[in-house]
């Protein structure tokens, strides 16, 4: 009964480990397809290396006694995780790629607790096998049983532990699991028992004590995000930014004053489409381009926000409540594909992240779902964060490739000195050939110029120029992780110190 | 060797198939935390299904023909997650979400999952004869089947989406199968 129950529990605790070790990194470095690849395999190498070793171990020394220190060490180093991940802001600025650092960090938090995980498992099979014969049926049944626990761990901890406890929490409560099972094998080694528990219940403090920020208001673990929300001075005024992970989504102005950020612009989409009575936002954050356009057009506004706790965030500390807007927590292709409803605007602010756009957003699919919602004249605008700067500019390309093979009649509008600088850009496209009145939309720039005091200075290209080289992303061909390496590349070492400078070290 | 080499496939291809999932799934569902968990929560529950019932059938019937039967069945329905993807999945039905999310998991990870399952186990006995090295012989199979694990879940990240369509990666992975299942039945270990 033991071994089937310690393998069920090893099983449980390694996905949950590896769940929350995605957690535990996104914050850190962000969570692009790096992330999880680097978190998944540096889990799956310590477990390959610890079956190895436990095989081994356990043929060399057949006792409960191995059992006991395997489950104990796997104990201390999942409860030392938290610890380690304060100091990973030093990784973060080593000079080498963005893999290479995620491997790294993945590696330093993880590796060891897997490795002792990993090695449970042969332990506990060759103890409870004592018969040749019967070894197919119990390494079925053994291994049957880790993946339930697997299974349940991965439910567990994405469903519940995530939102009741958080990530530390959930990792002390894991590692004191483990240590209270160990009991079972070892009533003779009492003394390191209390030792281990003693080195937990210090890191345990210890980080906890080390969480002394003021300019962090806000700070909650949701089921997709590290929420942060940072009162801070940005271009010398009182700012209020919205961290999810490692991406600043949303900064609004603590008082009525500019602060010339580019998402002050809601004013200047009246020139493409004169009446925007329904109006979709895909990508919620703050709710800052939400609550802009209602007070501006006084239109009827859905947002389609991913995460429920990103809404609450928005309604509690950045005046949501006061605003008659409909939120639909889902997301925003699901969304569009079960909803039928017509907009005369659509809003798609979900790439806020330039290390992880979500790929299915951006496909030739996506646009025709998109444009299909739209009314005729409708406009759609894409907010990406892109560079037209040789080495770093094929995301740029492809996604303007691909934007105008459904919006052939669209503008580009820019806020940076020129296009090379990695920056926040609007697609906006048009749902017929109507062309928009262009010195309408300079004289709206002007104001807005003038308005933050020449600090926002957009321009707008008709039709930029794409490069040949350009491909049309499609759902089952968007290879959007290795077209914006090269934008992550030059930009994530200008943006974690600027990320870093806000939130604080 | 033949069945250590078949290990380490087994291994990589259900990682690789565990990452394209979401690739496959995002288009109709999106990448929200219900998906993930549906794709690895049935990937997991399939792959246990065949642990167990791959178990069974070692210790009743054991023989390389078999597994290499099992290795051949893994290939055609690894293809067949291809008509799936393109036909089934975008179908509206009045379920929800979390619903769906499940059902299409299993609409194409259920039958691969569990005939890679079983593989792993029936290769484990295969390749287990001594009461007394139990321990360091399954350690050393599941480290060769973790370490596929490592190589699909890398190879498909970092160097297939990113250069080949999901449609190829799949027919990819079927193709792997069948030459595995040749490999095995044409080695020339004695059961």
């Amino acid at each position: 009964m033991k071994y089937r129950l310690i393998t069920f529990i090893s099983g449980f605790v390694i996905m949950a480990v590896e769940l929350i070790a995605a957690r535990i990194v996104a914050p850190i470095i962000g969570s692009s397809i790096f992330t999880w690849t680097s978190v998944i395999g540096i889990v799956l190498l310590g477990i390959s290396f610890g079956n190895y070793f436990g095989g081994h171990l356990i043929d060399k020394k057949p006792e409960k006694k191995v059992l006991f220190g395997l489950l104990v060490s796997a104990a201390v180093f999942i409860a030392l995780i938290p610890f380690l991940s304060k100091l990973n802001p030093i990784i973060v600025f080593l000079k080498t790629t963005l893999m290479l650092k995620t491997i790294l960090i993945s590696a330093i938090l993880f590796f060891a607790p897997a490795f002792f995980l990993g090695s449970i498992f042969p332990a506990a099979l060759k103890l409870y096998t004592n018969e040749i014969n019967k070894i197919g049926k119990n390494a079925g049944l053994l291994s049957g049983l880790g993946a339930l626990g697997s299974i349940l761990g991965t439910f567990i901890t994405g469903f519940l532990l995530f939102g009741l406890l958080g990530s530390y929490a959930s990792l002390y409560i894991l590692s004191l699991v483990l240590l209270a099972a160990s009991i079972i094998f070892g009533k003779l080694s009492y003394k390191t028992f209390w030792i281990a528990l003693v080195i937990i219940i210090i890191l345990i403090f210890s980080v906890d004590s080390s969480y002394a920020k003021t300019n962090i208001v806000f700070e909650n673990e949701s089921k997709y995000y590290n929420i942060k929300i940072v009162d801070s001075k940005i271009n010398g005024k009182d700012a209020r930014v919205l961290f999810l992970d490692f991406d600043s989504h949303s900064i609004e102005s603590k008082t009525k004053e500019k602060i010339g950020t580019y998402q002050e612009t809601a004013s200047i989409f009246e020139v493409f489409k004169k009446d925007l009575n329904e109006i979709l936002v895909i990508g919620g954050g703050s709710y800052n381009f939400p609550k802009d356009f209602y007070d501006i057009y006084s239109s009827n506004i859905d947002v389609v926000e991913i995460d429920p706790e990103v809404t609450r965030a928005a309604e509690n500390f950045f005046n949501l409540k006061d605003y008659p807007i409909k939120s639909f927590n889902t997301d925003g292709r699901y969304y569009l594909t079960i909803n039928e409803k017509k907009y005369d605007l659509i809003f798609n602010d979900a790439f806020n992240s330039f290390i992880s756009a979500p790929w299915y957003l951006s496909t030739d699919e996506a646009n025709k779902l998109v444009k299909k919602r739209l009314n005729p004249d409708g406009v759609y605008i894409a907010n990406i964060i892109a560079s037209n700067k040789e080495g770093s500019s094929e995301w740029f390309h492809s996604f303007a490739k691909t934007f105008s093979n459904t919006f052939p009649n669209y503008y580009l509008i820019y806020f940076g000195k020129n296009l090379k600088n990695p920056q926040n850009m609007f697609f906006v496209g048009i749902n017929s050939d109507k062309k928009i009145d262009s010195e309408k939309l300079e004289n709206k720039i002007t104001a807005l110029s003038n308005e933050t005091k020449f600090k926002l200075n957009p321009k707008f290209i008709y039709q930029p120029e794409i490069s040949n080289r350009a491909i049309i992303l499609k759902d089952n061909f968007a290879p959007v992780e290795k077209l914006t390496s090269g934008l992550i590349k030059s930009y994530i070492e200008t943006y974690s110190l600027w990320a870093y400078s806000v939130i604080g070290f | 060797m033949a069945n250590k080499i078949a290990i380490f496939i087994i291994g990589a291809v259900i990682l690789s198939l565990q990452i394209l999932g979401s690739r496959i799934l995002a288009p109709h569902l999106g990448t929200t935390i219900t998906v993930w968990a549906a794709i690895i929560g049935i990937i997991l529950a399939s792959v246990s299904i065949g642990y167990y019932l791959g178990g069974i059938l070692a210790d009743k019937k054991l023989s390389k023909n078999l597994l290499s039967l099992i290795l051949f069945l893994a290939g055609i329905f690894v293809i067949l997650i291809i008509p799936i993807k393109n036909n089934v999945l975008g179908f509206h039905i009045n379920y929800s979400y979390g619903v769906r999310s499940v059902f299409s998991s299993i609409a194409i990870f259920l039958i691969p999952g569990i005939l890679l399952g079983a593989g792993i186990i029936y290769t484990i006995k295969l390749e287990t004869k001594n009461i007394k090295t139990i321990g360091s012989a399954n350690g050393t199979l599941y480290g060769i089947s973790t370490a596929g694990s490592i190589i699909g879940v890398f190879l498909t990240s970092f160097y297939l989406i990113p250069n080949f369509t999901a449609t190829n990666i799949i027919s990819g992975l079927g193709i792997i199968l069948f030459l595995t299942s040749f490999l095995i039945l044409y080695s020339k270990s004695p059961t």
